[in-house]
């Protein structure tokens, strides 16, 4: 497909087994098939174990499936000759900051990527500055990395991806081990992205709240791809997401209380703001308030 | 009430007479009630970790003393081993600290630490797998075949078979999926009803905190912001925002609702609390 950026065709992976890794090889991704499209920003959900860190690993070759085929920008993973180029493309984000930092300066840092891609000097320096700024951590630009927080930490990753110039970023929940600022740091530099310089964003994560803000939300289950669509429509499926182990974002349980005892909200409610403007319309309406 | 651990102008200093020094936690003061659960909220490097390694005597303050049952820990080196006892500490990822051949053992390792006999130790492993849900089938198993759920249930387990007067978790359920992080807090619950010993819960959500704290302590910049109830607490939304915390998030669907002039009350920290108010607000009923 032309607009797409990642394609999965019917793919399966099994981990290889070791002695004593050998009684769980059972595949970890099994038989997916999925487009990601240019600019789109998906989040995947599913539980521990359900593939999904599994299916970030193959968007950029750092696994490679057993059957099946995974192409980024037409460039099939399985070729190693093409690795660089396809890393070029597709980026990853970690769950924990300190694992991904390599430098002792900020600056450093983020320059090390298209170091390795052979940047020249001056277009680094171009890149690395243009980074910082898109992800708001500019004025750290000479900071020792150890001294930030999760959050920023964070956002040097993500600047060292885009100074890459990739066009495609693959976060492995990345907010599961920050606080409360830092996860929207992150998930707002993410959206941003995303927005202004149309990266394309798969996004991992047991946050609902986070998975709710999606253009596209795909569930994993058992190595599968059990639902594709809008938050809408996915969050639509109750039985489903509880079945499996996940849950509802916040804010649409409660609407879902609140239509159990007879209110009656009009629109979908999937995040705080959704259900803000439900709940005052509903309040309007009901003369409750002006 | 009587305090279990007490804070008496505590500050600890990192890298202490060098150019790097810092005040990771500087002049607490603070009591922990026998029986109360807990909730720590702060943002990333506020202290809430260098605090909580004070309470069992892993760390030493650079000023100031902690007391347990009223009596200084740093006393004496009995006084310090039994405080290792006394306050059970969860680190973040305790799974990475599992290290016995089975899941038996490493639950084993504290109580037989203890110098617990036999039997006691048979007994104290059993009750702490119950109460994290791990069956009887799970305690032969390597703990390195367990899921990641388990893994950290069973970290847990070691924990509170020491039958620690308090229990402190630091972020028990990071990183967990819906059901592992449910699984995890309601059996932390169950735990205190049951037992009726402290808890002290170290917490990136306030959701989590608000449903099951009974007192909330806020740390910011290494200092005690402040220390309440969670109604107290959250109903100091602007603050927490400046800190770089946050409500629960049926808070802050109240918070907006009244700003757009809705009648609501804003002192709303579970959906169940939310719902009952929106019924009140339109006039309705709860349906049983």
């Amino acid at each position: 497909m032309k607009d797409s950026i990642i394609e999965f065709d019917n793919v399966s992976f099994t981990y290889d087994g070791t002695e004593e890794e050998q009684k769980e090889r059972l595949p970890a991704v099994k038989e997916v098939t999925l487009s990601i499209k240019k600019g789109e920003f998906v989040s995947v959900l599913g539980h521990n174990g359900s593939g999904k860190s599994t299916l970030a690993k193959l968007c950029n070759a750092i696994l490679i499936p057993q059957s099946g085929k995974v192409t980024v920008c037409g460039m099939d993973t399985a070729d190693e000759s093409l690795i660089y180029d396809i890393r070029e493309k597709v980026g990853m984000v970690f769950q924990n900051p300190d694992n991904q930092i390599v430098a002792t300066i900020v600056e450093d840092d983020v320059a090390f990527g298209p170091e390795n891609l052979g940047v020249e000097p001056k277009e680094i320096r171009r890149r690395v500055d243009e980074s910082l700024k898109a992800v708001g951590m500019y004025e750290f630009r000479e900071y020792e990395p150890h001294k930030l927080s999760g959050g920023q930490k964070q956002r040097v990753a993500i600047a060292g991806i885009i100074a890459m110039r990739t066009d495609c970023i693959v976060f492995d929940e990345p907010t599961a081990m920050i606080d409360p600022k830092g996860r929207a740091e992150v998930m707002e530099t993410a959206k941003k992205l995303n927005r202004e310089n149309g990266i394309t964003v798969i996004f991992i994560t047991h946050f609902m709240e986070e998975a709710a803000e999606a253009d596209r939300v795909v569930v994993m289950d058992d190595g599968r791809v059990l639902l594709d669509g809008t938050p809408a429509r996915v969050f639509g499926e109750r039985e489903t997401i509880r079945k499996i182990g996940l849950e509802i974002p916040s804010a649409a349980n409660l609407a879902d209380m609140l239509k159990e005892n007879g209110i009656e909200l009009e629109s979908d409610v999937l995040t705080p703001s959704d259900c803000i403007d439900a709940v005052y319309e509903a309040a309007r309406k009901a003369g409750v308030c002006s | 009430m009587s305090a279990v651990i007490e804070a008496v102008n505590l500050t600890h200093l990192y890298g202490e007479k060098t150019l790097f020094e810092t005040a990771a936690i500087k002049n607490i003061d603070l009591a922990v009630e026998n029986g109360e659960f807990l909730g720590i909220i702060g943002h990333t490097g506020s202290g809430k970790s260098t605090l909580i390694q004070h309470f069992n005597g892993l760390l030493k303050p650079t000023t100031g003393k902690i007391l347990l049952d009223g009596k200084d820990i740093a006393e004496s080196k009995e006084s310090i081993r039994a405080a290792r006892f006394k306050v059970g500490l969860c680190f973040q990822y305790p799974e990475y600290q599992l290290f016995e051949e089975t899941v038996y053992k490493d639950i084993a390792f504290g109580p037989k630490n203890m110098g617990l006999d036999d039997d006691e130790t048979d007994r104290r492993v059993r009750r702490a797998a119950r109460f994290v849900g791990l069956s009887d089938s799970y305690l032969k198993k390597s703990p390195f075949d367990l899921s990641g759920g388990e893994k950290r249930r069973a970290a847990i387990a070691g924990v509170i078979a020491m039958e620690p007067e308090a229990l402190i978790l630091d972020e028990p359920a990071a990183g967990l999926d819906p059901r592992g992080r449910d699984m995890i807090l309601s059996f932390i619950k169950e735990y205190r009803q049951e037992t009726g010993r402290t808890v002290i819960l170290v917490s990136h959500s306030m959701d989590d905190i608000a449903k099951l704290a009974t007192k909330v302590l806020v740390m910011n910049k290494g200092e005690v912001a402040m220390i309440g109830t969670v109604d107290e607490i959250f109903s100091r939304s602007e603050e927490l925002f400046k800190m770089g915390l946050n409500v629960p998030q049926v808070t802050k669907i109240f918070l907006g609702l009244k700003e757009k002039g809705v009648p609501v009350r804003t002192d709303i920290y579970t959906n169940e609390q939310g719902c009952r108010e929106l019924l009140r607000v339109f006039g309705r009923s709860v349906k049983e």
